[in-house]
């Protein structure tokens, strides 16, 4: 991740140092120009500054005194008091040497001299050409200021000789310490260098950069080569232009001190950028680990438990600041709620699950009871039904010749009804048993199941005639015990309603559907009143009269019972007189799953 | 053939009635007691011994207060005194977990109750013929 950051950070101080550098090299092109023309300017300033002293010393009465002294003097405290002049006199018109600040005495005439005629020709102050002094010998740039009388002749000349000597080496200690400076004369002739070169001093340069240099005339020039020295420099060039003077400054820097200055600058600026860029690395390093890593460590292993379903894992206080603060003090809170939510869920399961013991339990206990009720059924109604056969019984044999018809009839009665509610009382655990009674799915086999039933029906009362038929290869899906209870209760159904038909028919077949199988008893028996359809199914109805087909009204109830419990359909088609058809239907795909 | 005792216990006065009735019937000089529950006639049977009741045959209810036909029954095949003497259950119950409890603790026989009295006459008198010993020769 710092890569990713910090990799266009490098490319752009690389493609930053590169500009740099180029503009470095520019720049120290540029400041060694500017070098030169404040060189210039400085000598410029210098010679105009010795104008203003001139000037200022022409109105000196002492210069008009028939008297040397007086003159020489003035001129040797203003001498004392300016260091920077070689030599400060006066000429006469004609350019004698009149007085002088040092005394001089020897004549000397100067009227030969460049400055000189340029002054008698203009009558102004004239700065000229650099020369070397005629009486120091030193190279000097003369400055000379007419004075006049009264009636504005000129009665004289200030003269005062600037020392470029002392100019180059005070560029020296003001502008830079390692340049070289140079003061040039007319036809490149080197007047003074700073440091100082005794050697090309006062002679002209011949084919060398150097005045390939100067003759560019000091406008912009700048130029790489050796210097009368030998050694290679890059050079610019200012010429000194006040007051039609001739004269040009050099400003030398070694090539490698420039390139130093450059590059150093530049390697200093890649050396701070490189600090800069691995301080900046480091903070983020630390800023991530602090700020970003380590926090988002302690989500990361919240989260983790969290998802181990750990509800009770928080990244907990403190939170850092910002949006990774929020981030996991929204997480803390998401943790917060789940857990809540998930303590109250399982509060409400195991709420639920006690309701459902308990219910089961109420249940279990309702089944006990409703088995209880079951016997005493089967053992409290059936006993004082026994005992009440029993005594009726004891009635007949024993009292019966006591007894009228009537009487007799009425003991017959009795019988009649117990026996009958005997049956009912049967009939209803038979339904209970049902109820309660386990399921074991299997495969049935329908045709054997009722072609043993009707076999031993018909061998029960072989005095009745039916054709009875039933399809091969019926299986269902279900339980053997209950789908017996089911073709036991439709068959003696059948077989009963029948009972008074010359031509009673039963017929058992199937419909294998996409889903199911669809199992049918069919008889051509009484039938019944559809309008009583819904109340078949329901125990203890029955359609017809019990003298007509006896019956105890569970037999169809037990039916549906029975089919409710395997999952399957039950219904019925009829019409009174023309007999009825049973279906009933059970999934299939178990069936074919088993069979397969 | 000396005399056969036999004892009845059953909670319904109506049916030690019409059993009483109907065996006196069955085997004539037969000397029939009844006991109302278990503990009437464990005292019968486990009393002391000058007084002691030992049946040839025992009908035992099995759905009785206080005391059960599968209580009696332990105690009677618990007792040196009584181990030997067949008891037959005569029960109202249809449960198949009655019947098999009343097998594993040394019923000697299992008969349910029938609904209808005609049918109950002729399974008494097939239970006593049998286990009394005096089946009728066929004719």
């Amino acid at each position: 991740m710092v890569l990713i950051f910090t990799t266009p950070l490098v490319g752009a101080v690389i493609w930053f140092a590169r500009d740099a550098y180029q503009a470095e090299e520019n720049a120290a092109r540029a400041t060694l120009r500017s070098l030169a023309a404040l060189a210039a300017d400085d000598l410029e300033s210098d010679a105009e500054g010795g104008v203003q002293l001139l000037s200022g010393l022409s109105h000196a009465p002492e210069l008009r005194s028939a008297e040397l002294p007086p003159c020489s003097g003035l001129l040797a405290r203003k001498f004392a008091e300016f260091p920077q002049y070689t030599g400060i006199l006066t000429f006469d018109p004609e350019g004698n040497l009149r007085c002088d600040a040092l005394g001089t005495l020897k004549p000397q005439n100067f009227s030969n001299r460049e400055y000189f005629r340029r002054a008698q020709a203009s009558g102004s102050t004239v700065v000229g050409d650099a020369v070397f002094g005629r009486l120091t010998g030193k190279a000097v740039l003369p400055i000379l200021h007419p004075f006049r009388d009264k009636d504005q002749k000129v009665e004289g000349y200030l003269y005062a000789s600037y020392d470029l000597q002392r100019f180059a080496t005070q560029l020296h200690k003001t502008l830079h310490p390692t340049a070289v400076f140079a003061v040039w004369g007319p036809g490149a002739t080197l007047m003074a260098r700073y440091p100082e070169n005794k050697e090309f001093t006062g002679k002209p340069i011949k084919d060398s950069g150097m005045t390939a240099l100067l003759a560019t005339g000091g406008e912009n020039g700048i130029a790489e080569f050796p210097d009368i020295d030998g050694v290679n420099r890059v050079s610019a060039v200012a010429k000194v232009t006040n007051r039609g003077g001739g004269t040009w400054i050099t400003v030398s820097l070694a090539k490698d001190e420039v390139a130093a200055l450059a590059h150093g600058a530049t390697r200093r600026l890649i050396y701070s950028a490189a600090a800069g860029i691995l301080l900046a690395i480091l903070a983020t390093v630390l800023f991530a680990e602090i700020v970003i890593r380590r926090p988002a460590r302690r989500l990361l292993q919240m989260a983790r438990r969290v998802a181990a379903s750990d509800l009770s894992a928080r990244i907990g206080a403190p939170y850092p600041a910002g949006e990774l603060g929020e981030l996991m003090r929204a997480a803390d809170r998401i943790a917060d709620h789940a857990e809540s939510e998930h303590k109250e869920l399982q509060l409400l399961n195991t709420r639920l699950d006690q309701r459902v013991t308990e219910r089961t339990a109420e249940l279990q206990a309702a089944n006990l009871e409703l088995e209880a009720f079951c016997y005493s059924v089967s053992h409290d109604l059936r006993s004082p039904l026994r005992h009440m056969q029993g005594f009726a019984e004891i009635l007949g044999a024993d009292h019966g010749a006591s007894l009228n018809d009537e009487g007799k009839h009425c003991l017959t009665r009795i019988h009649s009804a117990t026996d009958r509610m005997g049956a009912l009382i049967d009939g209803l655990l038979h339904l209970s048993r049902i109820t309660r009674a386990d399921i074991n799915r299997e495969d049935v086999d329908i045709t054997a199941l009722a072609t043993r039933l009707l076999t031993d029906m018909a061998r029960a009362e072989p005095e009745r005639k039916v054709d009875w038929r039933v399809e091969p290869r019926i299986v269902m899906r279900g339980d053997t015990n209950l789908l017996d209870i089911l073709l036991q209760n439709l068959l003696s159904n059948a077989w009963k309603f029948t009972a008074k038909k010359e031509h009673a028919t039963i017929e058992v077949g199937c419909e294998r559907r996409e889903n199911e199988v669809i199992c049918f008893v069919r008889d051509n028996g009484a039938g019944f009143d559809t309008a009583y359809i819904e109340k078949l199914f329901k125990p203890f109805q029955r359609l017809h009269m019990a003298h007509e087909f006896p019956g105890t009204g569970i037999g169809l109830a037990t039916v549906q019972r029975i089919i409710a419990r395997l999952g399957g359909r039950v219904w019925i088609e009829g019409q009174e007189d023309q007999g009825a058809t049973i279906y009933f239907a059970l999934a299939l795909e178990a069936t074919q799953a088993r069979q397969s | 053939m000396s005399t056969k005792h036999l004892l009845l216990v059953d909670d319904s006065t109506d049916d030690l009635e019409l059993a009483e009735r109907l065996i006196m019937k069955v085997v004539p000089g037969v000397v029939v007691t009844c006991a109302e529950d278990g503990i009437r006639a464990l005292a019968l049977l486990h009393g002391p011994p000058e007084k002691r009741l030992v049946p040839d045959l025992i009908l035992l209810d099995y759905r009785m207060p206080r005391m059960d036909g599968a209580d009696v029954l332990k105690a009677l095949r618990s007792d040196e005194g009584t181990r030997h003497i067949p008891v037959v259950i005569v029960s109202s119950s249809n449960e198949r977990g009655d019947l098999r409890r009343c097998y594993d603790l040394g019923a000697n026989s299992y008969v349910r109750k029938p609904v209808n009295f005609a049918n109950y006459e002729s399974a008494l008198r097939l239970i006593v013929q049998y286990w009394l010993g005096i089946n009728e020769r066929p004719e």
